[in-house]
């Protein structure tokens, strides 16, 4: 517990709290799948959730976004409660959302997933030029410039990957949820995946991202929680806890 | 921006578009096509004669088109099956009928817009209820529905029971544009008004889909909850797509009661029409905007001559559902462009006909094959 609080006082300089979770219970058909998890995003910071599959990640970020029912708890973004509103609220408030599985939008172009959110939320995201937007996003994305007119199910992986996480910055949101991006891919991609993550935490956008391997994160994020059995075990300096052999162990399923 | 093709299906090929087209996204093919449709359209009274129907008849298979092009919106886009489309155009039917027997509204084109209106209320009605459902719910909901408007209708005697309404006033058939008309020019300044109308309502159709709210709805139609984390107000798009669906199904019931100056529940509110409805929206190709409009033609087309040829000539229905589930699952115009490049691939290469013959025969071969096996087995038993 002194580790996890000696993380909340260096992190107290990082900014005003953006995303508080607090005593938040997932309700997955009727069980409990995650038992009051507590993290908080503070402005401008990049927080990994570190789990194994199961752990509750998902169940955590599909709860954030309204997408599960909530036992208890209270989800409170920019100091408002998200659990008040209905989800589709959600993102016009300023959150993006990659989810696990790239969950794209078959049939339509890549530039039409970037487009669409953009269509239905930039008013209230105050997005006034549309078409910089997406080319900013496909400044970012280079690898995607050459395939902007592909139908998003003939993508490679990695670039699925790429257009979920593009269009959740067509929000133009104030914090991102990235559900495991570096997950299920090549390691030649991952370090590519990964070099774009930095970018966009260096943007000023507040990340919170989900991931079942421990080593992957700690050269891009500040700060790390660990989650297994849908409880917060851990937190504190992501360098840190990725060498901590107890979890190691956890991440590995052998510890207790 | 708009990029779905009047024919869908072409694997990120680059179209090429004519100037003149180009604010609809036409391919030359296709505008070429557009303007036969249109031809044909205005020609049909005069050379209706020559496939052996009248063209009031046909006219009726364009009214039931209509209505399937409001139901392919739900059906192409949003992917909800509505069972119960025949409550907007009996509510249109009967919004003429009832403004025309007991309010004694005598011009045509006010009953019509009177029409419309009580159609499109009723879908807003409906859809409320049923724009938070998917998949069987929203289906039989949808049916329950219809079927609940059938009953009243069938059982009110404002709606004169099972004898329907005329659609006079006093004796008289409604005006058109203010003038009394004999009864074939009657016919002819309804056609006309109505296929101006329908092409403006097509052309409204094409750019709603293509509009970024079409594509909104398509993507509700895949994933309500992808939609809802990209900040869709999923329940709320539905429900208008639901209305605009609607307010084609009244407007064509409007036009129907017109022309026919009587409406019965069985022919308009019956949820056998919301069936066939739906069936001209898969035979013409749910996949395509105009595709409805001609499954709507066809079927009317094929259930009326056949009504001369064979007894049993709702089996038809069946028999031709049946085909097109098994051979052309995307239905006539959906079709088209496979057929299309099949034939220009054979024409190409006249070897791959033969192909054809050959794997005909082999699969004729396996049949009888394992036909005789099951023969011996039966008889002799195994060896």
């Amino acid at each position: 517990m002194s580790q996890r609080d000696a993380a909340v006082d260096r992190e107290a300089t990082a900014g005003d709290p953006l995303l508080e979770v607090s005593n938040l219970s997932a309700v997955v058909q009727g069980f409990e799948v995650t038992h009051g998890i507590d993290l908080e995003v503070r402005e401008g910071e990049a927080v990994a959730l570190v789990g194994r599959n199961g752990a509750g990640k998902t169940s955590t970020f599909r709860s954030i976004m309204g997408l599960t029912p909530v036992a208890n708890g209270s989800v409170r973004f920019d100091g408002e409660e998200l659990l008040d509103l209905r989800s589709e609220l959600i993102p016009k408030r300023g959150i993006g959302y990659q989810p696990e599985n790239r969950d794209l939008f078959t049939g339509m172009t890549v530039e039409e997933n970037f487009r669409l959110p953009i269509w239905t939320s930039g008013r209230a995201r105050g997005i006034d030029d549309e078409d910089a937007l997406v080319e900013d996003i496909f400044d970012l994305f280079t690898e995607l410039e050459g395939r902007r007119n592909a139908e998003v199910q003939n993508l490679s992986g990695g670039q699925g990957k790429m257009t979920a996480i593009g269009r959740a910055l067509a929000l133009q949101p104030d914090l991102l949820l990235l559900d495991e991006p570096l997950e299920g891919l090549a390691p030649v991609v991952v370090e590519n995946l990964k070099s774009y993550l930095h970018e966009i935490i260096k943007r000023d956008i507040s990340v919170l991202i989900a991931e079942s391997n421990a080593s992957h994160v700690p050269d891009i994020v500040d700060r790390m929680y660990v989650i297994e059995r849908g409880e917060i075990v851990d937190s504190g300096d992501p360098e840190v806890l990725a060498e901590d052999e107890e979890i190691q162990m956890l991440m590995q399923g052998g510890g207790e | 921006m708009s990029r779905i093709p009047f024919v869908e299906e072409r694997n990120g090929e680059s179209i090429v578009r004519v100037p003149l087209t180009r604010g609809l996204g036409l391919t030359p093919v296709q505008a070429v096509l557009v303007l036969v449709g249109i031809v044909l359209l205005f020609g049909l009274p005069f050379f209706s004669g020559l496939v052996g129907l009248s063209w009031e008849r046909l006219f009726r298979g364009i009214l039931f088109g209509i209505a399937a092009v409001g139901l392919n919106l739900l059906l192409r886009h949003t992917e909800l099956v509505s069972f119960g489309h025949a409550a907007f155009f009996g509510s249109g039917a009967y919004g003429v009928a009832v403004l025309a027997a007991h309010y004694d509204v005598s011009e045509g084109l006010l009953l019509l817009l009177g029409a419309v209106l009580i159609g499109t209320l009723v879908a807003i009605i409906i859809g409320y209820f049923v724009a938070g459902y998917v998949d069987i719910y929203f289906a039989l909901l949808t049916l329950a529905f219809n079927q609940v408007m059938f009953a009243t209708v069938f059982r009110s005697g404002f709606f004169n029971y099972n004898d329907g309404l005329q659609v006079r006033i006093g004796g008289d058939r409604p005006s058109l544009f203010g003038l009394e008309w004999t009864t074939l020019g009657y016919n002819l300044v309804l056609y006309y008004t109505t296929i101006v109308l329908l092409l403006v309502m097509l052309l409204g159709m094409w750019k709603l889909i293509n509009s970024p709210f079409g594509r909104a709805l398509d993507a509700i139609g895949q994933d309500r909850t992808r939609a809802r984390f990209i900040g869709i107000p999923v329940e709320r798009y539905v429900w208008i797509s639901f209305t605009i669906s609607g307010l084609y199904g009244a407007f064509a019931g409007g036009v129907y009661a017109l022309l026919r100056l009587h409406v019965q529940p069985e022919p308009t509110l019956y949820v056998f029409v919301s069936g066939e409805i739906l069936f001209m929206a898969i035979l013409g190709g749910f996949t395509t905007l105009v595709g409805p409009l001609i499954g709507g033609i066809v079927l009317v087309y094929l259930l009326e001559a056949a009504r001369f040829w064979v007894t049993y000539y709702h089996a038809l229905t069946g028999l031709v559902l049946l085909a097109i589930v098994f051979f052309m699952p995307k239905g006539i115009v959906g079709s088209l462009p496979s057929i299309g490049a099949a034939l220009a691939h054979r024409r190409h290469d006249p070897g791959l006909v033969r192909e054809d013959i050959r794997g005909i025969a082999a699969a004729m071969r396996r049949a009888v094959d394992r036909a005789i096996t099951t023969v011996r087995i039966i008889v002799f038993g195994v060896n």
